[in-house]
């Protein structure tokens, strides 16, 4: 069980570098300092990912909304709240899981051996401060704040972004010069939350994620009716525990398989004994047809079978 | 309920491909694409 589950990980961690590579594909970019500047930059693509990073080839969702809403004619940013909604309404947070280069690396640094934090009492009212940090820093203050040209500030983006920090302002200002002569309190600032959550994220799984993320917390909201998510057969269930043990969000797949916290990476799927748990594009509302004992008696033979 | 919940999703994606349209309409690809192909100093801790 424990080496499907290093299997199942192996792969989504693949299909997170192979997306971080595709989307950030322009690599002479991070040599010459500079950023891609093609028309593919006005499509958002799904994860966090700034559209300052040299490698950048699409547009950072979060980034994009508060350009909008802080430009000077203020009106409804239609074109990128078209987006987060069918991005929200296909995936939930299953981009969280696959399609984020900042999910990746704090995946990445959990992988490093230490002592792990576990659950602890302020874990889950902390979950609430993403939805404080989308309604204040990314759609109020950009929109209410305005300096004498009229136009607004993207809060998030100057004040808070570690994804920024970590993979447009650092290779920018390695690579030019001339940024580098600029770089003054701001970037020691987002440099300082950068090092705390790539630190935090060794001993706690996905901390930005958890606490943090605008875009997290807009996915989240569409978690509940995705058309990829999770299912469970509730006469398959066996109220192990395993599920909730296994979860590195603190979920509990066999109670709440459509929870708001969980980015469907899967390990509770890989680990049910029962096989209960299914993810995949299901039609919504439909339930799972209950096992027959011969199905249960199949399904426990094939797992017999050597791999 | 179980109506609503069953078509909800292709309800929100047909709204997200009416809501890109408008915008593609209203002019906001130019303000994304404007903001994306020139470095946001703000994103990378200068502005």
């Amino acid at each position: 069980m424990a080496k499907k589950r290093y299997l199942r990980n192996k792969i989504r961690h693949y299909i997170q570098g192979a997306w971080t590579i595709v989307s950030n594909g322009y690599l002479v970019g991070f040599v010459k300092g500079r950023i891609w500047q093609g028309d593919t930059k006005s499509v958002c693509v799904p994860g966090l990912n700034c559209y300052s990073c040299p490698g950048a080839l699409g547009a950072c969702p979060i980034g994009s909304l508060q350009a909008e809403l802080a430009a000077r004619d203020i009106r409804f940013p239609y074109y990128v709240v078209g987006f987060l909604l069918a991005f929200g309404a296909v995936f939930g947070r299953f981009v969280c899981g696959f399609l984020c280069p900042f999910g990746l690396v704090q995946d990445l640094l959990y992988k490093i051996r230490s002592k792990k934090i576990g659950r602890f009492k302020l874990d889950r009212p902390l979950r609430y401060l993403k939805y404080v940090v989308l309604a204040v820093l990314v759609i109020l203050l950009p929109v209410l704040i305005r300096n004498d040209a009229g136009t607004g500030t993207p809060w998030f983006c100057k004040w808070v972004c570690p994804s920024g920090t970590l993979f447009a302002g650092i290779p920018l200002l390695l690579a030019n010069p001339g940024l580098r002569s600029l770089a003054g309190f701001i970037f020691s600032w987002k440099a300082g939350i950068l090092v705390l959550i790539l630190v935090l994220s060794v001993f706690l799984y996905r901390p930005f994620c958890k606490y943090l993320c605008p875009l997290g917390a807009a996915y989240a909201l569409f978690n509940k009716t995705s058309l990829y998510r999770l299912r469970l057969d509730e006469s398959a269930c066996i109220h192990c525990g395993t599920c909730k043990r296994v979860c590195n969000m603190g979920v509990d797949a066999s109670k709440a398989p459509d929870d708001m916290e969980c980015i469907r990476c899967g390990d509770c799927v890989k680990n049910c004994p029962t096989k209960a748990l299914s993810a995949g594009f299901f039609a919504p509302g439909k339930t799972k047809p209950k096992q027959t004992p011969a199905d249960m008696e199949q399904t426990e033979q094939k797992d017999r079978l050597p791999l | 309920m179980k109506a609503v919940r069953r078509v909800l999703p292709y309800l929100l994606i047909a709204l997200g491909a009416v809501f890109i349209v408008l915008g593609i309409w209203g002019g906001e690809v130019a303000v994304v694409l404007s903001r994306a192909t020139n470095i946001c100093l703000e994103c990378i801790g200068i502005g």
